[in-house]
């Protein structure tokens, strides 16, 4: 059992909802991946930077970041940490989404996602911590 | 006329027709086994005579008897199975050898004996077969058409030989047509010609026909089972077609492409570029570009993640780039980590330095193999036709050079060709050659700037400063070659020379002068460092004490791990570590506070600015006291005016070094100046 963490940056030239729509449906493709490769995970999307928690079987994990870096629609791919794991973070969800947007309701999330952005590379295990109670919020 | 009589009145037209039908489809696979016979080398060429043999032998044969059964003698009518079984062996033997002997390259042995010696056998199976033909009547033979049966067969099978064997062009199946139309007349012109010198009168009294019913359903099981030899002989040939194409194929794929990547190899992608190239000139084709592109870093995982890993990282690589190509575009390794991109259709600059801008971002993406990260780069050179030249040469050479400059340029990036290019290249290319000869010959000097107490102005040491000496330009500046020496990968042998001398040369100055040296961060990053600076002190017997190593902050960024287990083991030796240049970079107090540092040198671009500057006061001041404060000497460099020497001295700096004091000089002169000192010292 390993997990990954990566960052990088969209470039899908679109404004801030259809990149969110765009991160929908490519999170929906990669959720039903996920579930034949055996991994689960998370995706966030702070102002146009992904960041992405990938865990299962190392093979697997390797499997899935190739596919992610053949893919142009982003850039500046970077791999915060890849550490073997004692189990699932997120063993409920084969690609769960958190994206930051406008609604008013949503400000916490967008603050926490702010935050979980600006540590990740330096703290990644607070990060991590941080985008775990950010999943099991309820929210949209 | 006797002949076509006989055919027409004698026979039974069903059975001739059937005979027909077996001869030509006989013949038809015989000539193409033959044909590939004539191509088989050592056993396998018996092996395919013999199976022609027996095909054409088989149907020939079947052709024969099937006539026969169709022959209306008007009388009883038997067979002798012996005789009949060995008109059968004549016929598949006699052409086996006469198929063996028409593979021989003399042309006359294999026209003239070959074609004889099937006509004659033909001849022999059809005449042995009339002996085991026993009709009861009065049988007579006409000696002239006997003759002229076995000329013509003999003249018709020389012939299908000579068809068969022609090395005319033109496509193979019309050769094959000609010769099974040959053979055919042959055997067809044999056998009614022969059964036209052949009459029976019937014996009187006996009036029992033939039986035609019988013999036309041994006709039709002749002709099964000889058909079914023709078509197993066919089949045989058709599956050895199949795999020697097969293999053939495999065989051009394996030549013309990378086994590792299963992309286009070198000598592919040289024919496709060559191909490119001929129909832009005809004018097939719009403007087409070149990209080169080189692997940054490849070589250190190979060598420290090993081989395997290697490849997998090559192949890796190869997929991702073919997530880049559009479907004209051409991708090739070239070998090691060097690759090729022939972009078949280039509509303008902007679409090919997005596809450049792609590969680089594609390259620079972090690979993760096995539980490795590897970070890599790759280098982009970019010729396009017809603008960057029109033939093999130029875009290679051009893409080449173009590639050349963007490792120039700090790699991870692409060069679109540029004439200039050239030159600089030329200028570049000369100097590496240079300097691979200086570091052989050792054109290299040590020159030495000496150090003073910024209190007493007495010598403290030197710094040694490397001096490259040209045989044509004279004395150059580290600056010109360090860079050079670094990315060609002499740093560390220039680096250990210095050293090596340096201490040599310091050993011979007064106990209490040090001398500093200064370090690369390739060499801090290499593992040989610390006992390469032991043995330059063993060697030249100074005590460790009185050797300092310099290193930028530039060498600490990104290594700081090892540079600092380096920097400790040097420590240890009783080395002192000084950190020059303070003030430029990131000027990281945590460095100060990580690293086992003795000293720090401020840099001249500061000295320069002072006293008149208040912000170059200030930062020098700092830095002097926190430096102070960490229990560590300063050091000003580039003290050129009284002044700054003043100022510097009244700062809380410990050393000064500059033109005022002195300027690099070499080894005789610093000697001199310390010797001098030393024996002025008591006078003053």
């Amino acid at each position: 059992m390993h997990r990954l963490i990566y960052t990088s940056v969209a470039d899908i030239e679109r404004d801030g909802a259809s990149l969110h729509e765009e991160t929908r449906k490519i999170v929906a493709i990669s959720a039903t991946k996920n579930k034949e490769r055996e991994l689960t995970g998370v995706l966030l999307l702070v102002n146009g930077t992904f960041i992405q928690v990938l865990e299962g079987k190392r093979e697997n994990i390797e499997d899935a970041f190739e596919t992610i870096c053949c893919d142009l629609r982003h850039k500046q791919i970077k791999v915060i940490e890849l550490e073997p794991a004692k189990g699932r973070l997120f063993a409920n969800w084969d690609m769960a989404f958190v994206g930051s947007t406008n609604e008013p309701t949503q400000l916490h999330v967008n603050r926490d996602l702010q935050h979980i952005a600006v540590t990740i590379d330096a703290r990644p295990a607070q990060a991590l911590r941080q985008i775990l109670q950010l999943v099991h919020l309820p929210h949209d | 006329m006797k002949v076509i009589s006989c055919v027409l009145t004698q026979h039974n037209m069903w059975l001739v027709l059937l005979a027909a039908i077996m001869c030509i489809v006989g013949m038809l696979a015989s000539v193409q086994l033959w044909q590939r016979s004539l191509v088989a080398i050592g056993r396998s060429r018996v092996d395919w005579c013999f199976l022609t043999g027996v095909t054409a032998g088989s149907a020939i044969w079947a052709t024969h008897f099937i006539a026969m059964l169709g022959y209306e003698p008007h009388a009883p009518v038997t067979f002798d199975p012996q005789l009949t079984i060995i008109s059968i062996i004549i016929a598949i033997l006699g052409t086996t050898i006469g198929f063996w002997l028409s593979g021989s390259r003399n042309r006359f042995i294999a026209h003239v004996a070959g074609g004889a010696t099937i006509g004659l056998s033909i001849a022999a199976m059809h005449f042995v077969g009339m002996f085991a033909y026993r009709v009861d009547g009065f049988v007579m033979w006409d000696d002239l058409y006997i003759a002229a049966a076995i000329a013509m067969s003999v003249t018709l099978s020389v012939a299908t030989t000579a068809i068969i064997k022609s090395e005319q062009s033109g496509p193979r199946y019309r050769r094959a047509a000609q010769a099974t139309a040959t053979f055919v007349a042959g055997i067809v012109a044999l056998h009614f010609t022969a059964m036209a010198a052949f009459s029976v009168s019937p014996l009187r009294g006996v009036s029992i026909a033939a039986d035609s019913e019988a013999f036309g359903a041994m006709a039709m099981a002749i002709a099964v089972v000889a058909l079914l030899i023709v078509f197993t002989g066919m089949s045989s040939h058709l599956i050895d077609g199949r795999a020697r194409i097969a293999s053939q194929n495999e065989l051009l794929h394996i030549a013309t492409h990378d086994e590792l990547t299963g992309l286009a190899n070198r000598r592919q992608f040289k024919e496709i570029l060559r191909e490119q190239c001929e129909e832009f000139e005809f004018g097939h084709t719009g403007p087409f570009t070149l990209m080169m592109i080189d692997l940054d870093r490849f070589k250190p995982v190979n060598d420290t993640l090993g081989h395997s890993l290697g490849d997998l990282v090559l192949h890796k690589v190869a997929r991702r780039l073919q997530k880049v190509l559009d479907p004209n575009d051409h991708l090739a390794r070239l070998g090691g980590d060097e690759f090729a991109i022939i972009c078949a259709e280039t509509r303008d600059t902007s679409q090919v330095r997005l596809k450049a801008g792609q590969i680089v971002e594609m390259l620079s993406r972090p690979l993760i193999i096995q539980g490795h990260l590897i970070e890599l780069g790759g280098s982009v050179g970019i010729a396009s036709a017809p603008k960057d030249g029109a033939s093999f040469d130029d875009l290679t050479q051009n893409a080449d050079i173009a590639l050349y400059a963007a490792k120039a340029a700090g790699r991870s990036t692409f060069q679109l060709y540029q004439p200039s290019m050239s030159e600089e290249i030329l200028v570049r290319r000369s100097l590496e050659a240079d300097l691979r000869r200086a570091v052989n010959r050792e054109e290299f000097e040590v020159y030495y700037q000496p150090q003073t107490d910024a209190k007493t102005g007495a010598f403290t040491g030197a710094e040694a400063l490397v001096r490259w000496n040209h045989p044509e330009r004279g004395l150059l500046s580290p600056v010109i070659f360090i860079p050079l020496a670094e990315e060609l990968g002499f740093i560390g042998s220039i680096g250990s020379w210095v050293l090596k001398k340096a201490c040599m040369d310091a050993a011979t100055w007064p106990a209490h002068l040090t001398v500093a040296v200064n370090l690369s961060p390739i060499q801090l990053l290499d593992r040989r460092l610390v006992r390469i600076v032991k043995n330059a002190l063993a060697e030249a017997n100074l005590p460790a004490h009185r050797l300092e190593l310099e290193i930028t902050e530039t060498s600490l960024i990104g290594n700081d791990v090892q540079a600092l287990a380096v920097l400790n083991e040097l420590r240890e030796l009783g080395v002192s570590i000084s950190l020059d240049d303070f003030g430029t970079g990131y000027s990281s107090l945590s460095y100060l506070h990580r690293f086992p540092i003795n000293r720090i040198k401020i840099d001249r671009s500061f000295i320069s600015r002072v006293p008149n500057d208040p912000d170059s006061v200030s930062i020098i001041r700092a830095i002097a006291q926190l430096g102070t404060s960490l229990g560590m000497k300063i050091t000003a460099e580039g003290i050129e005016t009284d002044e700054q020497r003043v100022f510097s001295a009244g700062g809380g700096c410990d050393h000064l070094q500059g033109y005022l004091i002195s300027r690099p000089i070499p080894y005789k002169q610093v000697a001199c100046l310390f010797a001098e000192a030393v024996l002025q010292k008591p006078a003053a």
